[in-house]
C-alpha cells in the first residue's frame, strides 16, 4: 500500500479513470478521492440534513404520533435499496451510475434514466435551497429578499460543486461535529419539556396506514442513491457497503430522534403546524439570564447542512447530465446549471407549494427513481452478464492507480 | 590567435554551452579581463605572478576582493607557489596542476575545471581561480569568506522555553545550525542554484531514507524548473514553487529557527534554504501549522495544550469576533442579554457611523499602527505605542467616533492575531477578517456562515506538494496525537502519517523504560515495543 499510495494521481488528466477498453471508454468526470470517514459524513449529512427544514413538520402532519415508525420502516426498505445499488456498482467500480446506465441500457434508455436522475436531483436541490432560504426569512432575516439569500447560498454551492466531491466530502467531515454537537445540544436542552405521553397512540393513524406510509415514504432516504455517484471516488471499495449502512443507520437515528423529540415536546398539533420544528426547539433554549434566544447561532447549522446538501445533490445532477451529454468533465456545466437551479428555486409560487411538492411528489416518487433505476440496471446487468473488465479483482481491495508526476504525494 | 571565448557584450548564461580552457596564458588572461570587465570593475583582482618552478611558470589568480579571505591567498596560495615550489618542470611524468594541488596548496578543498564556465561559477561565489601557463585547466581554490551577521536571537519567533538562536544570512552557518541538531549521516543538504543573474545557492535539506523520495523529487523538480534571473529570498522562492498562487493561505511554513527546521526534518518534511537570508521554508504545509509553535513540544503536556487551546480560540477570535459584533448589533440583537444590549446601545449613542464603518475605521487604524511599527526606525518606535494607545483609542472614543466597546473588540481581535505563531498564517487571518466583516454587515450570521463554508471548502480543496491542506483531519488518517491538541510526548510515536515517510515510527512504543508501569506493559506483551523493535506497526 505504501508504494502505491505514494504514487501521485494529480498529474493525470482524469485521475479517476484508468485507460478503458473499447467497451468501456475512459471518459468520466474527475472524481477525486473520498475516504471512508468522509464518505460516511457526507452521506449522513445528505440523508439527515432535511431535519432542519420542514420535513419533521410534514411527516408529523401525515403520520401523526407514529412518524418514528415510518422513518424506521423507510430505513429498512432503503437498506434493501442500498444492497441493490452496491451490488450493481460492484460490477462497475470505476464508473458512476450515470455511465453504468448508458453502458447497460444503451444510449437512449440510459439517457432517459440519466435525465430523470439529473432532474430529480436538480429539483431536490431547488426545493432544499428554497426551503432553507424561507426558513431564514421567517426565522431571523425577515427583511432580506429571498433572492439574495438564495443567491448567496448558490454561490457557495456552485463553488463547492465546481471543486468536486473530494473537497465537499472533506468539508462535510470537518463540519460534521459542528453539526452534530449543536443538534444534540438543542435536543438535550429541551429535554425538560419532554412528555412521552404525547407519543401515544403508538400506531398513530392505524397500523396498516402507518406501514404503508413507511413504504411510500422510504423516499425519505432516496438520496442514498448518491452512493452510486460517490462510488468511483472511493479508492477502496470494500468499506462502501458498511459505510453506507452506517450512514443510513446514523441518519435513521438522527431523523428518528428529532421526530420523536418534536412530537414529545410540541405535541402532534404543535409539531405539524410549525414550519421548522427544530428552529422552535432552539428558541425554547433558556438557561438563566444569559443563555436565551440563542437561535441565531443555529443559523450556522442551517446553512452548513442545507448548503452541503444542495451541493451534493447539485453535483449529482451535474454529473448525471454530463454523462448524458458525453462530456468528459461536468465542470463546464456548473455555471449554466447554477442559473437553472436559481430559477428552479423560484418556480414554486409559494412556500406552501414547495412544502407540498416536496412532501407529496418528491418524497413519494423520488424513491421510484432512486431505487427503481438501480434495480432495473442490476437486473439488466445480471441477465446480460456485463461487468467492467477486472471488476471482481478490485472490488474487495485496494485500487491501485498509475502514478503521475504532477505532485509529490497523494494525500489519501 | 583564437578569439575570446565569450563575447563581452552578452550576459553570462550559466546553462549555456561549455567552452574548453586554452593552454595559452595570454588567451586566458584576456578572457578573464574581458569576461569580468576588468577595465571598469573595481573589486575584481587578477594577480599575475610566477610559480617558482625551474624554469619559472607564468600564472595568475582570479578572485573578487571582499568575497575571499586575504590571508588564505597570501599564505595558502601565493607563498607556497612563489617561494616554496621547487618543481623540476622538465619532469613531465606528473601533470603540473596535480603537483600544485597535491603538494603545494594547503587549501582544504580544491577542484579542477576544464571550461571557462565552471571557473566563472566558482569565482562568483568567492573561490579563487588559478590559471597556469601551458595548462588547459584551472584550479579552483576554496577561499570563501566575507562579512556577515553573527548568530543572534530569532527575531519573529520568540519562545520563553527553548533555544533562542535564529538563522543568519550565511547559508553555511545556517546549515551548520541544523546539522548540529541532526547528527546523522543520512541528513542530506543538496545544493542547487536558482536565478540566472543572482545564482542564489539553494540548499535542499531532508533525511535520506526517512523522507519520501517522491516529495524530495517534486520539490527539487519545482526548484530546478524555475527560470528567472533573480531569487534573493526564500519568500520569492516560495511564490515560485507553491501549488495555489491565488489563495490567501500560505502553502509552505517559513521559520527562522534551526530547532524548528530540525524538528520538521525529523518528521519527514523537506526544508529549503536560500543563501543570504535567514528564513527557511518547509514543505509541505498543513493547516495544523497555524496552531503549532516550537515551544509546544518543550513545555509540559498540560501547559502546551493550554497554549494550543488558547491559539485555537485566538484564531476564531481574530477571524470572527469583529464580524460577529457587527452581525449581533445589526441583525441579532435579541441574542444579547438585555443589560449587555443596553450597554452597547448606550455606548453607541452619539456615534454617527454604522457599526460596519466603525469597525472598518478601527481595523484600518490598527493595521496602520502595526505597519508603522514595523517600518518605523527603532529610535522613535515607542512613539507609535503612545500614539496608538492614546490618540486612536481614547481620543476616538472621546470624540464619539467609535464606541468604547468596539475598541475592546478590535483590541482583543488584534491581540489574538499576534498569538498565531506563524507569520504568513497570521497574515492570512488578518486579510480574511475584512471579507467576514463585510458579509456580517450585509447578511448577519447568514453571511458569516456562507463565508465560513466557502473557506472550509476552499481549504479542503487546497494541497501543498500533493498533501491535502487539512491533513490529517480531512482526509482522516489514522488518529494523530498532534493536531490541535498534542498527546503526551511518549505517546507521539508516529510521525505525521500524511507525509508517507519511509520510516513512520518515531520511537519505541515504550519510551519511559524506567517506569514500573512501562516495564509491566513490556513484560506482559513481549514484542510489543521492546527495545529496537520499533513498536508494533
Amino acid at each position: 500500500m505504501m508504494a502505491d499510495g505514494a504514487g501521485g494521481r494529480d498529474g493525470e488528466a482524469f485521475p479517476g479513470v484508468r485507460p478503458g477498453s473499447e467497451e468501456f471508454p475512459a471518459m468520466s468526470p474527475e472524481w477525486g478521492h473520498v475516504g471512508p470517514a468522509e464518505f460516511v459524513a457526507i452521506l449522513t449529512i445528505l440523508l439527515a440534513g432535511k431535519i432542519f427544514l420542514t420535513f419533521p413538520a410534514t411527516l408529523t402532519d401525515r403520520a401523526k404520533t407514529s412518524g418514528w415508525i415510518v422513518t424506521t420502516v423507510g430505513a429498512m426498505l432503503a437498506a434493501v435499496g442500498v444492497l441493490i445499488i452496491i451490488s450493481l456498482m460492484n460490477r462497475f467500480p470505476d464508473y458512476s451510475l450515470a455511465r453504468v446506465s448508458v453502458l447497460l441500457t444503451g444510449p437512449i434508455i440510459g439517457s432517459v434514466f440519466n435525465i430523470l436522475l439529473s432532474l430529480f436531483f436538480l429539483v431536490l436541490a431547488a426545493a432544499v435551497l428554497r426551503e432553507a432560504a424561507e426558513t431564514l426569512v421567517i426565522g431571523i432575516l425577515p427583511l432580506t429578499p429571498l433572492s439574495v439569500l438564495i443567491a448567496v447560498m448558490l454561490i457557495v454551492v456552485a463553488y463547492g460543486t465546481y471543486l468536486g466531491i473530494e473537497a465537499v466530502s472533506r468539508t462535510a467531515f470537518l463540519l460534521a461535529p459542528w453539526l452534530l454537537v449543536p443538534l444534540a445540544a438543542i435536543i438535550l436542552s429541551d429535554i425538560r419539556y419532554f412528555d412521552l405521553a404525547r407519543l401515544t397512540p403508538i400506531w398513530g393513524t392505524r397500523p396498516a396506514h402507518i406501514l404503508w406510509l413507511g413504504v411510500v415514504r422510504s423516499s425519505i432516504y432516496a438520496e442514498v442513491v448518491a452512493v452510486a455517484f460517490l462510488y468511483p471516488a472511493l479508492r477502496r471499495k470494500k468499506p462502501i457497503l458498511g459505510g453506507t449502512i452506517l450512514s443510513l443507520g446514523l441518519a435513521w437515528f438522527i431523523i428518528t430522534a428529532v421526530i420523536v423529540s418534536v412530537v414529545a415536546i410540541g405535541d402532534v398539533g404543535g409539531a405539524s403546524r410549525t414550519a421548522f420544528p427544530i428552529y422552535f426547539m432552539a428558541r425554547l433554549i433558556h438557561f438563566g439570564r444569559f443563555i436565551q434566544r440563542v437561535e441565531a447561532i443555529f443559523v450556522f447549522l442551517w446553512f452548513f447542512s442545507a448548503a452541503l446538501n444542495v451541493t451534493v445533490t447539485f453535483y449529482i445532477a451535474n454529473v448525471a447530465l454530463s454523462e448524458t451529454l458525453h462530456l468528459p468533465n461536468y465542470r463546464p456545466l456548473v455555471p449554466a446549471m447554477s442559473i437553472i437551479l436559481y430559477t428552479a428555486a423560484f418556480l414554486a409560487p409559494s412556500f406552501i407549494a414547495v412544502i407540498n411538492f416536496e412532501a407529496d411528489v418528491l418524497r413519494v416518487f423520488g424513491g421510484l427513481i432512486c431505487m427503481g433505476i438501480p434495480l432495473i440496471l442490476l437486473i439488466v446487468a445480471v441477465v446480460t452478464r456485463k461487468r467492467q473488465p477486472g471488476a471482481m479483482d478490485r472490488s474487495d481491495g485496494d485500487n491501485p492507480r498509475p502514478s503521475g508526476k504532477g505532485a509529490a504525494m497523494d494525500g489519501r | 590567435m583564437p578569439t575570446a571565448p565569450i563575447s563581452p557584450t552578452e550576459l553570462f548564461a550559466p546553462d549555456g554551452p561549455r567552452t574548453p580552457i586554452q593552454k595559452d596564458y595570454d588567451v586566458n588572461l584576456r578572457w578573464a579581463q574581458e569576461t569580468f570587465h576588468k577595465d571598469i570593475n573595481s573589486d575584481l583582482v587578477i594577480r599575475e605572478f610566477e610559480i617558482g618552478t625551474r624554469p619559472s611558470t607564468r600564472a595568475f589568480l582570479l578572485y573578487y576582493d571582499g568575497l575571499v579571505i586575504k590571508e588564505v591567498i597570501w599564505e595558502g596560495i601565493l607563498q607556497p607557489l612563489m617561494l616554496l615550489s621547487e618543481i623540476d618542470k622538465t619532469d613531465r611524468r606528473r601533470d603540473l596542476l596535480d603537483v600544485i594541488g597535491h603538494r603545494l596548496l594547503p587549501s582544504d578543498k580544491y577542484e579542477r575545471g576544464t571550461d571557462y564556465e565552471t571557473a566563472i561559477d566558482h569565482v562568483l561565489v568567492g573561490e579563487t581561480a588559478l590559471f597556469v601557463d601551458g595548462e588547459a585547466a584551472v584550479l579552483l581554490l576554496e577561499t570563501k569568506g566575507w562579512q556577515h551577521r553573527s548568530v543572534e536571537r530569532a527575531q519573529s519567533e520568540m519562545v520563553v522555553r527553548g533555544p533562542l538562536e535564529g538563522f543568519t544570512e550565511a547559508l553555511r552557518t545556517n546549515t551548520a545550525l541544523v546539522r548540529r541538531r541532526l547528527k546523522s549521516p543520512d541528513f542530506v543538504i543538496e545544493g542547487l542554484k536558482v536565478g540566472r543573474l543572482s545564482r542564489s545557492d539553494v540548499a535542499l535539506m531532508y533525511i535520506k531514507g526517512l523522507t519520501n523520495e517522491k516529495l524530495v523529487d517534486e520539490v527539487r523538480r519545482r526548484i530546478q524548473a524555475i527560470d528567472v534571473d533573480y531569487v534573493p529570498e526564500s519568500g520569492m522562492l516560495e511564490q515560485y514553487i507553491e501549488d495555489f498562487p491565488y489563495t490567501v493561505f500560505p502553502q509552505v511554513t517559513s521559520t527562522e529557527r534551526p530547532d524548528r527546521v530540525s524538528a520538521f526534518l525529523s518528521e519527514g518534511y523537506v526544508a529549503i534554504m536560500v543563501n543570504d537570508n535567514p528564513w527557511t521554508i518547509i514543505a509541505p504545509m498543513t493547516f495544523t501549522t497555524f496552531f503549532h509553535s516550537p515551544e509546544d513540544y518543550y513545555l509540559r503536556w498540560p501547559y502546551a495544550n493550554f497554549l494550543r487551546a488558547l491559539r485555537f480560540v485566538a484564531i476564531l477570535i481574530t477571524l470572527f469576533l469583529p464580524a460577529a459584533y457587527i452581525a449581533v448589533t445589526s441583525y441579532h440583537q435579541e441574542m444579547l442579554p438585555t443589560d449587555l444590549m443596553m450597554a452597547i446601545a448606550a455606548s453607541r449613542q452619539g456615534v454617527p457611523f454604522p457599526v460596519f464603518l466603525e469597525v472598518l475605521l478601527m481595523d484600518v487604524a490598527f493595521e496602520l499602527i502595526r505597519e508603522a511599527g514595523v517600518r518605523i526606525p527603532n529610535v522613535i518606535g515607542p512613539t507609535i505605542g503612545i500614539v496608538g494607545a492614546i490618540v486612536l483609542g481614547q481620543a476616538a472614543v472621546a470624540a464619539n467616533i467609535v464606541s468604547p466597546i468596539l475598541v475592546i473588540i478590535i483590541a482583543i481581535a488584534a491581540l489574538a492575531s499576534f498569538v498565531v505563531p506563524n507569520f504568513s498564517a497570521s497574515f492570512a487571518l488578518r486579510v480574511l477578517r475584512f471579507p467576514f466583516e463585510f458579509l456580517a454587515a450585509v447578511l448577519g450570521f447568514y453571511g458569516m456562515a456562507a463565508g465560513m463554508l466557502f473557506i472550509a471548502m476552499h481549504l479542503a480543496s487546497l494541497r501543498s506538494f500533493g498533501v491535502p491542506y487539512l491533513s490529517p483531519v480531512a482526509p482522516l488518517r489514522e488518529p494523530s496525537s498532534d493536531i490541535v491538541m498534542r498527546g503526551q510526548i511518549w505517546t507521539m510515536w508516529h510521525r505525521p502519517p500524511f507525509l508517507r515517510q519511509r520510516d513512520k515510527i518515531r520511537q519505541d512504543r515504550v519510551v519511559r523504560k524506567w517506569s514500573p508501569g512501562a516495564r509491566v506493559a513490556e513484560g506482559k506483551a513481549p514484542g510489543q515495543g521492546g527495545p529496537g523493535q520499533g513498536g508494533t506497526r
